[in-house]
């Protein structure tokens, strides 16, 4: 009987300290990131059978589980992940938000200057300090745009090399985790099955913080191995094994970088269906944000050189000569594909320049078809059947073939991105300047007519089909990216309180309270007296019956 | 639900990096004295800054462009007002030649007066303005607008300029000339002669002691035209003055919107700070207090 009372009382003892650990473990870990509270799941031991009936034999300890709900887990990692996308797209487009619009460095203040120097050429047609100002002011602007489209190159650059980082992390995370598999799978089987808990949590984390950089889904498999899936189906966890990603540099525009992916076969890109996390943000920045600015503004740039130029040559400079250009319009950038046998050309239709769309072009033929390609809102426009017999007017852009295309021959057109980058004066005398519409050579010098012709351009509605001003077109520019970081802020904040209760949720069933952990410390300290009590019973006990027997 | 050590840490933190946060804005928009800082602020009214400032300073360039007009018209208005000055002098002269009692020693000292007097008409007709450009040339601004001497019989004096009148940007949609050219002021559209070859066609009569009375009519006709010119400037000088006012009083308007739309209202500001102030204040305090709960405390 005694000995039935001591091993109960030792299996409290030992079931009391069990639980002293854990809270122990818990208390330690309370700040432990991703850290899931533990619990000893304990039972009363198999009862005996006496002539009284069945009599408890203390208590045993089960197993030790984490307090842990995969729904939520789960639910925390879709939060992250979306979190993370419009967080970083809000942190690289508010860097774009005050660059167009900034009252010093912007373009408008630059254009204003430039059309007031007109002025002082319509006031003094002959005064060459005027005129000085005028090609002063001509090359600010110049350089105004060549700063501003400098900064957006930057930005694609920073996005590009963030990219390739994150990839880069993406790689380190997943090659931990398929680590941390093969462990969990070991220590699952040694354990007999109960759960290598501290483990898993740490693959959870890893596996969260992979979510952070971009949209991932997992399986379970029946041996603890989890697999982890990006894009659509490309596993970067298969078991104990992961998959690397890379980055190459896009076929289809040089400027830009695309992620790879290497399985079992060859590297294939799989930019296009990643989603989510770092990544989406940074993609939605890169492939749709910034080239669509980048390209407002060059055609800004390309609709005021083309309708300047165009009155400018309408007159007669200082010296008799009828104008030149004024502005060097850079040529357009056909980017071939590799493989291509033919060659276009595109230049600017000068009669046409109000329809320019500041979008990149893709041309391609295929079969008797050739198909031009607006990428801004993905318009097909078929240029056949006159072309390629006769150059295509489309868009403000005269399309020229050169050597004839083959099949499958494919071009990238870009009219306005770096336009704005390439700007230059033409004119580099200030006698040059056009002011006059009258033949000067007859001695009409001081004939202001054509300055006043080039200072109305300012108002003229020569933009986006005959709707804008150039200032119009840049307003719109500056509204459109003030609007997309409005959103991106306000989206970015209603993420955040989605994450936040996402957070709360798996802490409330995961985290540890360490006033919960002092109160359960109580606890097990008063069982483990209480069980050490039952033992010194239970030794007085035997020391009655040994005292009964010594006398 | 059940608050977790970590979680309750974590949400003291933020409610007090969000107070900072929003400090920091009214601090930015109190150091700037601006309401929108950046165009995500208001991206509308954001545009409409843009606008309002090509406004505000494409007016006060048209502002600088009347007072380049004015001072031409100025200097075009005294120049007439000595051609006046000379024309009526000649008319006296004529009126005094016509005079039978006078005979041809007299007459020539009429003659001499005259020539002299022509001489200064044909200077003012060749005037310069500070930049050198002549004023009565059309466009032909760097070419002597008429050539001539005192001597030059009548019907010699040539015109070299042409017929154009230079405008300038004074509004939005409004252009004034800053001058006229030297046909309308010193010719003759109809006879196509000039005010010179009336002066000279009299002091020649006065030389050779034959006095026409159709030189008075002539020399009447040309003060006649000289002056309805003037009276034009007058009315050119005016509308520039109204102009003005228009142009003044719309940057003021313009900038009045441009303040209501972007200056910020100090007394709000001021008080929401202190608001904020109070708020990170309270943040802190409530973090430190529910941290310094634990049940570890009375272990």
């Amino acid at each position: 009987m005694t000995s039935g009372l001591f091993g109960t009382a030792v299996s409290g003892l030992r079931v009391a300290k069990l639980n002293l650990d854990t809270v122990g473990h818990n208390i330690a870990n309370a700040a432990t990131e991703g850290y899931s509270r533990q619990r000893v799941i304990a039972t009363s031991r198999e009862p005996q059978i006496t002539g009284a009936g069945y009599i408890g034999q203390g208590v045993e300890a089960g197993s030790i589980n984490r307090l842990y709900d995969e729904f939520l887990d789960a639910q925390l990692r879709g939060s992250t992940s979306a979190f993370a996308e419009l967080d970083s797209f809000h942190a690289l487009v508010s860097q774009v938000d005050n660059i167009v619009a900034d009252p010093n460095t912007g373009i408008s203040p630059s254009l204003q200057s430039f059309f007031d120097a007109i002025q002082g050429v319509a006031d003094d047609p002959t005064s060459i300090p005027a005129r000085q100002v005028l090609l002063s002011e001509g090359q600010n602007l110049v350089d105004r745009f060549a700063a501003i489209d400098s900064r957006f190159d930057d930005f694609r650059a920073q996005a590009n090399q963030q990219l390739a980082h994150t990839v880069d992390e993406i790689n380190v995370l997943s090659g931990s985790v398929a680590e941390l598999n093969n462990k969990i799978v070991v220590a699952t089987q040694i354990a007999g099955g109960k759960p290598p808990n501290d483990l898993l949590d740490q693959r959870d984390l890893l596996i969260r913080q992979m979510a952070e950089k971009v949209d991932v889904t997992t399986v379970t498999q029946d041996d603890g191995a989890i697999n982890v899936f990006i894009g659509n189906g490309q596993a970067v966890v298969l078991g104990t094994d992961s998959a690397a990603l890379g980055i190459t540099v896009s076929a289809a525009d040089p400027g830009g970088i695309e992620i790879t992916y290497t399985g079992t076969s060859a590297p294939v890109i799989i930019t296009n269906n990643l989603d989510g996390g770092e990544i989406g943000g940074i993609l939605d920045f890169v492939r749709n944000t910034l080239p669509s600015v980048q390209n407002e503004i060059g055609r800004v740039a390309a609709g005021l050189m083309l309708n300047f130029n165009s009155r400018h040559q309408g007159g007669y400079d200082l010296t008799g000569n009828t104008g030149l250009d004024f502005f060097a319009v850079p040529a357009i950038p056909v980017l071939s594909a590799a493989g291509n046998t033919g060659q276009v050309s595109v230049d600017y239709d000068p009669a046409n320049v109000n329809q320019l769309a500041a979008s990149d072009y893709i041309l391609e033929r295929t079969g008797a078809a050739y198909l031009l390609t607006r990428s801004s809102d993905q318009t097909q426009i078929p240029l056949s059947p006159g072309f390629p017999g006769t150059p295509a007017s489309v868009d403000g852009l005269i399309i020229n073939e050169q050597v004839p295309l083959a099949v499958g021959d494919r071009f990238l057109i870009r009219p306005a991105r770096d336009i704005a980058g390439q700007m230059g004066l033409s004119v580099t005398n200030p006698d040059q300047i056009a002011a006059a519409a009258s033949d000067t050579s007859t001695g009409s010098v001081g004939d202001n007519t054509n300055a006043l012709a080039l200072a109305a351009l300012k108002n003229n509605r020569s933009l986006v089909n005959g709707t804008a001003t150039f200032q119009d077109a840049i307003g719109q520019t500056v509204a459109k990216v003030g609007t997309v970081v409005h959103a991106a802020e306000v989206n970015k904040t209603a993420q955040e309180s989605l994450l936040t209760q996402a957070t709360q949720a798996r802490e409330s069933v995961s985290g540890v309270n360490l006033d919960e952990e002092a109160a359960d410390l109580l606890k097990y300290q008063q069982a483990y007296q209480a069980a050490a009590q039952v033992i010194a019973v239970s030794n007085t006990l035997f020391e009655t019956l040994l005292g009964a027997f010594r006398n | 639900m059940r608050i977790t050590t970590a979680l309750s840490q974590q949400l003291g933190v933020q409610a007090i990096t969000d107070q900072q946060a929003r400090l920091s804005r009214t601090q930015l928009q109190l150091a700037s004295g601006l309401k929108i800082t950046t165009p995500s602020d208001n991206p509308v009214d954001a545009v409409r800054v843009l606008d309002l400032n090509q406004s505000i300073a494409s007016t006060e360039q048209f502002i600088s462009n009347i007072d380049v007009a004015r001072s031409r018209l100025s200097l075009e208005e005294a120049t007439l007002e000595s051609a006046i000055g000379g024309l009526q002098r000649i008319r006296q002269l004529a009126v005094q030649g016509a005079n039978a009692t006078l005979n041809a020693s007299d007459r020539a000292s009429i003659e001499y007066e005259a020539r002299e007097i022509l001489d200064g008409l044909l200077g003012l007709s060749n005037t310069r303005n500070a930049n050198g450009e002549f004023l009565f040339s059309g466009f032909h601004t760097r070419t002597q607008s008429f050539t001539g001497a005192s001597t030059t019989p009548p019907g010699g004096f040539v015109y070299n300029g042409d017929g154009n009148q230079r405008l300038l940007q004074v509004g939005a949609t409004r252009h004034i000339a800053d001058g006229d050219h030297g046909l309308s002021v010193f010719g003759d559209p109809a006879a196509g002669t000039s005010v010179f070859d009336v002066v000279a066609q009299f002091a020649e009569n006065m030389s050779v002691n034959a006095p026409d009375t159709n030189d008075l009519a002539a020399i009447d006709a040309a003060l006649e035209r000289i002056d309805s010119v003037r009276s034009t400037i007058g009315a050119r000088m005016n509308s520039l003055d109204q102009q003005t006012g228009l142009n003044e009083e719309m940057v003021l308007d313009i900038r009045g919107t441009l303040s209501e739309i972007q200056d910020l209202d100090y007394a709000e500001a001021v008080s929401r700070m202190n608001l904020q102030t109070v708020a990170l204040q309270a943040a802190q305090q409530a973090y430190i207090r529910v941290q310094g709960l634990s049940l570890f405390n009375y272990l």
